[in-house]
């Protein structure tokens, strides 16, 4: 994992709760495992404990991390807890593309087509 | 734990003669929190982390830590780091180390020692043979190495190179006991909001603002520095 | 912490000691050997130059003492190390008596050095000298049946002397306490050490005037037609002591008021 950056416009808790969903949804968390402390991840990621605190906090709520008594939090177990973060990462990004393909003003149709081409293209490039 | 805050201004007023550094100033902060002082050169930053000190006393008003006034008791439970060098410069790094240990129970020698091993320096090197850079980074050392209720550093990252920074910003978050209060001034805003949990504005002895740093940006859709910069663009 | 207090200002205080003290003995050395050949006539301009030399050398290690004492105090207190020593968690009236007894050891330890090697030098030993002085005068006091006085004599000019140096180690530091208020710490301590200087000298020669007009109003004359003051000598002594104290106690208690109640540590 590389050093977060944050930007200082928006709150820092929310983004490091992203950046969790994030790695977890790439796998790079596996279900289950261990959770830094909250000072490790404070210094790690150059932060405020207490704003660490509350991220992992929300994202406890949310049922992604779990606190065991004593022996600190963990990566829900879950296997699906990963798959919907996966789905919900992988819509973002669609809508995302739609949203910036609609401002240029390309219909359904032509969404579909330039997204195929872009990927023939690149499958291509791997090839070649 | 007396006191519900573990710095209390009350009214509190500085004049040197007849300038006044800090105006009326009313201020409460609680425990655990890192808090930055923010506000430019001569906004009355020093003069009152000073006066929490004891270095200086009020012209009016009062200050008190841990709901008592600045005195023996309060000085076992506060760490001063000041923007100028204080450890006695014909001291090796050992024996300012002990130094400090003589006069504040709390300091965690061992903690220190293993800090200036990783910086790579020689302990038996006098403290003013060392660059700039590396006795702030022994001075900070001193001053996080103790179990401190209230750490008051003025200017900690003021002078030094973006490394040097980093490391100073590590140590603080490394180091400070839990539940202590943390209060950084500076006003390099942008380099330290991060590590901030709340901020207060200062500017020509007045206090402008005292809010939770993730709850500007919340609100206000901006970085702490932006709205300082908004804040005081007048 | 009382304990730790001592013991930093005995580690300053011994690092100028030790060179201070071989100082002193290599003069006291010197003289000895100068002492031997005092009677050799071909030498006669050297040895006095060594004497009035030496003389300034000594009187020299004694002031060199004060200053330490005061740039200590000054360097201590209000400026290099003034952020450390000011939150460190002590009373200030505590700080103050530390550095004070600690100055006026190194002072009396000072002093004592410099008169030791100023009998050595005419008299090319000490210990034989005062030993054999001291008991000269216990025995002739006792022959005239005046052992008491002289003991009360002895006790009130050791306790005058003590009470002198206290007071040079104490203006210094009256000077700094009131002088922080500026902004340059030792431009202000100097300014004010003048200062008090200039009230002490007017002070004192009023002192003398009235002193001596006061004694010689009192003045008998004797048959003999010699003036005797029918003023005991003991009297004096204790109006000195008492003036010396009085000053004495002034000095610490501005300085101790401006340490506790008017620090102003910019």
């Amino acid at each position: 994992m590389n050093k977060w950056i944050f930007d200082p416009d928006k709150p820092i808790f929310r983004q490091i709760c992203e950046k969790f969903r994030d790695e977890i949804a790439r796998g790079n968390f596996p279900p289950g495992a261990k959770v830094p402390s909250v000072r490790d991840l404070a210094v790690f990621a150059g932060v405020n404990p207490n704003t660490v605190q509350r991220a992992l906090s929300d994202l406890e709520d949310e049922g992604i991390l779990v606190s065991r008594r004593g022996d600190g939090r963990y990566v829900a177990d879950d296997a699906t807890v990963r798959d919907k973060l996966l789905a919900a990462r992988i819509r973002s990004a669609c809508d995302d593309f739609i949203g910036a393909m609609r401002v240029l003003g390309l219909d359904d149709r032509e969404i579909e087509r330039s997204l195929g081409e872009a990927l023939r293209e690149k499958s291509d490039g791997k090839e070649g | 734990m007396e006191s519900e805050y573990i710095l209390e201004c009350i009214n509190l007023s500085k004049s040197y003669g007849t300038i006044p550094a800090l105006r009326g100033v009313n201020l409460r902060l609680c425990r655990g929190r890192i808090v930055g002082l923010l506000g430019p050169n001569g906004s009355g930053k020093t003069t009152l982390i000073k006066l929490a000190n004891g270095l200086l006393t009020p012209t009016d008003g009062e200050i008190l830590i841990n709901g008592m006034k600045p005195g023996v008791e309060t000085k076992k439970i506060v760490s001063f780091l000041p923007d100028r060098d204080f450890l006695p410069a014909w001291m090796t790094i050992e024996k300012a180390m002990r130094y400090v240990r003589d006069f504040f129970p709390d300091f965690r020698l061992d903690a220190a020692s293993e800090m200036i091993a990783r910086l790579g320096l020689d302990p038996k090197q006098k403290i003013r043979t060392l660059s700039k850079g590396n006795r702030e980074k022994v001075s900070l050392i001193s001053a996080m190495s103790r179990d401190a209720k209230l750490y008051l550093l003025d200017e900690p990252i003021a002078g030094v190179d973006p490394a040097t920074r980093d490391y100073i910003l590590e140590t603080i978050l490394q180091n400070y006991a839990e539940n202590s209060t943390v209060v950084i001034s500076t006003h390099l805003i942008a380099d330290v909001e991060k590590i901030l949990n709340d901020v207060v504005f200062i500017k020509n002895g007045s206090v402008d603002l005292y809010r939770s740093a993730d709850e500007i940006r919340e609100t206000e859709g901006m970085s702490v520095d932006a709205l300082f910069r908004e804040v005081y663009r007048w | 912490m009382v304990g730790k207090l001592f013991k930093y200002e005995f580690k300053y205080y011994l690092r100028w000691l030790i060179p201070i003290m071989s100082g002193c003995v290599v003069l006291a050395l010197t003289s000895k050997l100068f002492y031997l050949v005092r009677d050799v006539q071909e030498l006669y301009l050297i040895t006095q130059m060594v004497y009035s030399t030496y003389t300034m050398l000594i009187g020299a290690a004694v002031v060199l003492g004060y200053v330490i004492v005061a740039l200590r105090f000054l360097k201590s207190t209000f400026t290099q190390e003034a952020y450390f020593t000011h939150t460190i968690p002590v009373k200030p009236s505590t700080l103050l008596n530390v550095k004070f007894a600690s100055g006026a050891l190194f002072m009396i330890v000072i002093i004592a050095g410099a008169v030791g090697s100023f009998i050595m030098m005419f008299t090319g030993s000490v210990f034989s000298t005062v030993t054999k002085g001291v008991a000269d005068m216990i025995s002739s006091a006792f022959r005239e049946n005046a052992l008491g006085n002289f003991i009360l004599g002895v006790f009130e000019v050791i306790l005058l002397s003590l009470l002198v140096i206290f007071v040079e180690i104490l203006h210094p530091y009256a000077a700094c306490a009131i002088g922080q208020r500026m902004k340059s710490k030792t431009g202000g301590a100097i300014m004010w050490y003048f200062i008090i200087f200039a009230i002490i000298r007017a002070g004192s020669t009023l002192f003398m005037i009235g002193n001596l007009s006061w004694i010689s109003a009192l003045e008998s004359i004797e048959e003999s037609g010699r003036v005797v003051p029918t003023v005991s000598p003991h009297l004096i002594m204790w109006i000195y002591i008492s003036v010396v104290l009085a000053v004495d106690l002034t000095f610490y208690f501005i300085t101790r008021h401006r340490l506790k109640k008017k620090l102003n540590i910019t």
